[in-house]
């Protein structure tokens, strides 16, 4: 029987081993995985959780189609092994051609500082507790709170009927904290996220922050709404990431791409998209960033994929299956977000490379506009997109002024990137507590970032 | 390996064993197929099964939580619930795990739990071989799936149920990509039953097709606006946020306080049922084991209830019966199931002539960036149609953007819901079309 142990990938290697004339390619996935998470709700620590899973998944291909199988009962591998080669048969064949990807034997652990710096779960939550009571004692006219925090610590261990034998030990920190006020019929809110592959300690969340918080959240609750209409725009890093993430990381994803002949035309090689300063690269080298990965689910090396470099498409994310439809190389792009899923083509830390003007160029000569804030979440459609600015500033004379609050950014994305009027020459990557979804997989650990952007014509939403 | 019942017991024993005054085992496992098309071809086939449990403790007052897909280790998750216990807060008094009679049902209609991949995948290929010939550049796609599942709930109360219930899905999707501009549209539904209707999600798909190969734009202003029942079902999600225990316990809800009150237009009556034969999220019990009963929400615009599970019952002294669990390894959280909006009188037609020179909203986008428990939002049509003068449909509206309330647009600028109702992509929520005046469209 399989049971997990360090050497696990050895034992799954011998099943692919007996698979092997019975498809083209068979990978199977064991995970274990120990993960906390709990909530204060105004003084109350509302919500504990603590959560232990083991699983595994096998996927097999057969005649260029896939079959996929998850479980839990280890004991069942064989089984579920052969089930996902009956899958694959079944859909009777298909145009699946792996790109080649040379086998990797390899153990990737978790450093042991990380964990000699992990503080115990009464001491997480006594932390939380202090930052959250402050947000409390803030007074008028924050009401109440919440303060968040979770982590996912996992082992993951891959055989492939290819050679492909890796241990991989994961982490994923994040936590949030929350300022609310409400009074006059209305419930306005402000809020902090982070999150770290590397350190469960999480040094970003501190006093500081809490205190920040609660003055940006009274700020906005007294705020007004900006007029809708089109602005001349600045977004900060953080949304500026978010841009890069759902705007353009999605449109270069490559299952998209190379299943849609029309968008494959938009996204060719070569094609130009924004100005000529735009640079794009999605990475798994950011160390402690929550994007950060050494091997995908395939086995692949997580490197840089450039996206976009001089305006124009260089490049895209690719799992073997893409590239092997698509003529090119796997960028290690292949992920899921637990044993459940099968991998597919995701972003890991997403980012708009520097320009070369400085921070005061960038805001410089701007007569009335809108400096938009950090993030609450955006969403498109591949050629619209919606994002909501967690606060905004309008601009006058060069300088953010009045606060307002309610920001919605909507635009056509491709008219957005050849609008961008001035790009930052400093980057910067700022963890966040959310994740990506895709095709029901979510939240997936991600990052993003990039420079202060100066963008023309952004339409803002409202009444 | 040991059977589930013996599992439960031996949670339950260990867990008084450990000084829990109150301790309640959750177990689910299940089973699925299902098969998704894309991009005009079949992409996969999954098969997949899980199983678990769930530990609730109460020690000294306070209440831990812990979960495992472990089985040959659940004393390592009860004494995890243990631990946690340490940390949380005393609850309030009135905290009592649910006694009862033993339920033990099986609603898995041998039609639904009998649905073969072979048969998963023919309903996928259908809609492929109807939606690709539509129009140039068309990717046709399509999600076919079934599930089994069972359920045990055992508590130090003495309470025993358990339930088997087996569902199915089906959508049918269109994309079409020309130059920079990316049309979505799907339908489909889920059910206990065999009732979902694959042709009929199918031909729903190729007419929204149909009807947005030509495209305009719409000028900015107040229109007349007819939501479908998929978007009226997501601007309602301030009502569903707003009512649970949670939100009214922390007063983060506009509605703390306003039972008794009008909230919303008097055409509204929304009924929260729990119950098996009122749609996908149908059980005997809720997932405390409370046993199933419909409540009324909204009578005619009028707050009737909030919906709670036994932790925020307690708080609020309020009747518990609406907890739910996303899965094995979630706690129990308040909120609602089959969501059922009575109908209107007019039909459909009329609210389309009505609507004369407005816009038809099928689909929003980036609904969740918007202060949604306030009821304000700020949303991109995803999918939306101009309204003729004799209120057909001229072309799809491209680049608009509504903004409002949705206490505001649903509350005194609803004019009328159609008699028509159709069920939702999820099959627990039966909804009407609704025409709302004067809605701000950018």
């Amino acid at each position: 029987m399989i049971s997990a142990h360090p050497d696990l990938e050895q034992d799954l290697l011998a099943v692919c081993t007996r698979f092997r004339d019975r498809s083209q390619y068979l990978e199977v996935r064991v995970e274990e995985s120990a993960s906390t998470d709990f909530a204060f709700q105004g003084h109350d620590l509302e919500t504990l959780n603590r959560r232990q899973e083991r699983g595994g998944d096998v996927r097999a291909l057969v005649d260029g189609a896939w079959g996929f199988t998850s479980f839990n009962r280890l004991d069942q591998l064989e089984e579920m092994a052969s089930a996902a080669v009956d899958q694959a048969k079944l859909a009777g064949g298909g145009p699946v051609k792996l790109a080649p990807a040379a086998p990797v034997q390899d153990r990737v652990l978790l450093p042991d500082a990380a964990l000699a710096r992990e503080p115990t779960l009464a001491q997480k939550v006594a932390r939380l507790r202090t930052l959250n009571e402050l947000i409390l004692g803030f007074g008028a006219p924050i009401t109440t709170s919440t303060a968040y925090y979770a982590d996912r610590r996992a082992r993951i261990w891959l055989g492939t009927s290819e050679g492909t034998a890796i241990h991989q030990e994961r982490l994923d920190v994040t936590a949030a904290l929350v300022a609310t006020a409400a009074g006059e019929g209305r419930v306005q809110s402000r809020s902090f996220s982070t999150g770290s592959s590397a350190d469960a300690s999480l040094p970003e969340l501190d006093e500081r922050q809490a205190v920040t918080v609660c003055r940006e959240c009274a700020g906005l609750f007294r705020a007004p709404k900006p007029k809708a209409g089109d602005y001349l725009v600045v977004v900060d890093p953080r949304l500026a990431g978010v841009f890069a993430h759902e705007a353009i990381g999605h449109l270069s994803e490559a299952d998209h791409v190379h299943e849609n002949p029309q968008l494959r035309q938009v996204m060719t090689l070569g094609a130009e998209l924004g100005v000529p300063e735009l640079e794009i690269y999605d990475t798994g080298l950011v160390a402690g960033s929550r994007g950060a990965l050494r091997y995908d689910e395939e086995g692949v090396a997580a490197g840089r994929t450039d996206l976009i470099k001089g305006g124009r498409v260089v490049g895209r994310l690719h799992s073997r299956e893409t590239a092997g439809a698509m003529g090119e190389l796997p960028t290690g792009n292949a992920r899921a977000i637990s044993y459940r899923y099968p991998p597919i083509v995701r972003m890991r830390t997403t980012v708009i490379g520097p320009g070369s003007a400085t921070r005061a160029e960038v805001f410089r000569g701007i007569d009335r506009g809108l400096y938009c804030v950090g993030s609450m979440g955006g969403q498109t459609n591949g050629e619209m997109f919606t994002f909501s600015a967690a606060l905004a500033y309008l601009i006058e004379n060069g300088e953010p002024g009045e606060l307002v609050r309610d920001v919605t950014l909507t635009g056509n994305t491709f008219t957005t990137l050849k609008n961008i009027e001035a790009i930052e020459d400093t980057v910067l990557i700022e963890e966040s507590g959310g994740g990506c979804g895709k095709a029901g997989q979510g939240p997936l650990p991600v990052g993003d970032g990039g420079p202060h952007l100066r963008v023309r014509g952004v339409r803002i939403g409202g009444e | 390996m040991v059977s589930d019942e013996l599992l439960l017991e031996q949670a339950l024993d260990r867990a008084a064993a450990g000084g829990a005054r109150q301790a309640e085992v959750f177990f689910a496992e299940g089973a699925s197929d299902s098969v998704d098309f894309e991009a005009n071809r079949l992409q996969g086939i999954d098969s997949s099964s899980s199983r678990g449990l769930g530990v609730r403790v109460l020690v000294e007052g306070r209440l831990g939580f812990s979960s495992t897909s472990i089985l040959d280790r659940v004393e390592d998750a009860v004494d995890a619930a243990l631990d946690t216990a340490r940390l949380t807060e005393v609850e309030k008094p009135g905290f009592d795990l649910p006694a009862g009679e033993p339920i033990e049902e099986d609603i898995s209609d041998p039609a639904v739990a009998g649905i073969g991949v072979d048969e998963l995948m023919e309903f996928g290929r259908k809609a492929v071989d109807r939606l690709r010939p539509l129009a140039d550049g068309v990717l046709a796609g399509a999600g076919a799936s079934r599930w089994t599942s069972h359920w045990e709930i055992a508590n130090s109360a003495g309470l025993r149920c358990s339930c088997r219930k087996a569902g199915w899905q089906f959508h049918a999707a269109a994309q079409r990509v020309e130059g920079t501009s990316i049309l979505w549209c799907y339908d489909g539904s889920a059910s206990m039953h065999r009732d979902v209707d694959v042709d009929g999600a199918i031909e729903t798909t190729a007419q929204k097709l149909r009807q947005s190969l030509k495209e305009g734009v719409l000028a900015a202003g107040r229109r007349p606006v007819v939501l479908t029942p998929a978007a009226l079902s997501s601007l309602l999600g301030s009502l569903r946020m707003g009512i649970g225990a949670r939100a009214i316990y922390r007063k983060t809800s506009p509605l703390t306080g306003r039972l008794g009150e009008r909230v919303l237009s008097e055409l509204l009556t929304i009924h929260d049922d729990i119950r098996p034969e009122a749609g996908m999220a149908g059980a005997p019990f809720d997932d405390e084991g409370i046993p199933a009963a419909r409540l009324t929400v909204l009578s005619a615009g009028v707050l009737e209830t909030y919906l709670a599970d036994l932790r925020n019952a307690s708080r609020l002294g309020i009747q518990p019966g609406r907890a739910s669990r996303a899965g094995y390894a979630s706690a129990p959280f308040p909120g609602s199931r089959n969501w059922i909006v009575e109908p209107g009188e007019a039909p459909l037609a009329e609210l389309l002539a009505q609507a004369a020179g407005g816009l038809v909203v099928d689909s929003l986008m980036g609904m969740h960036g918007s202060n949604l428990v306030n009821g304000d939002f700020s949303a991109n049509v995803g999918l939306g149609f101009a309204i003729g003068p004799g209120g057909e449909m001229l072309y799809r509206v491209k680049d608009a953007a509504i903004a409002g309330n949705v206490y505001e647009l649903l509350g005194p600028r609803l004019r009328a819901l159609s008699s028509e109702r159709k069920w939702g992509y999820s099959g627990s929520e039966l909804m009407p079309w609704a025409l709302v005046e004067g809605v701000p469209i950018a």
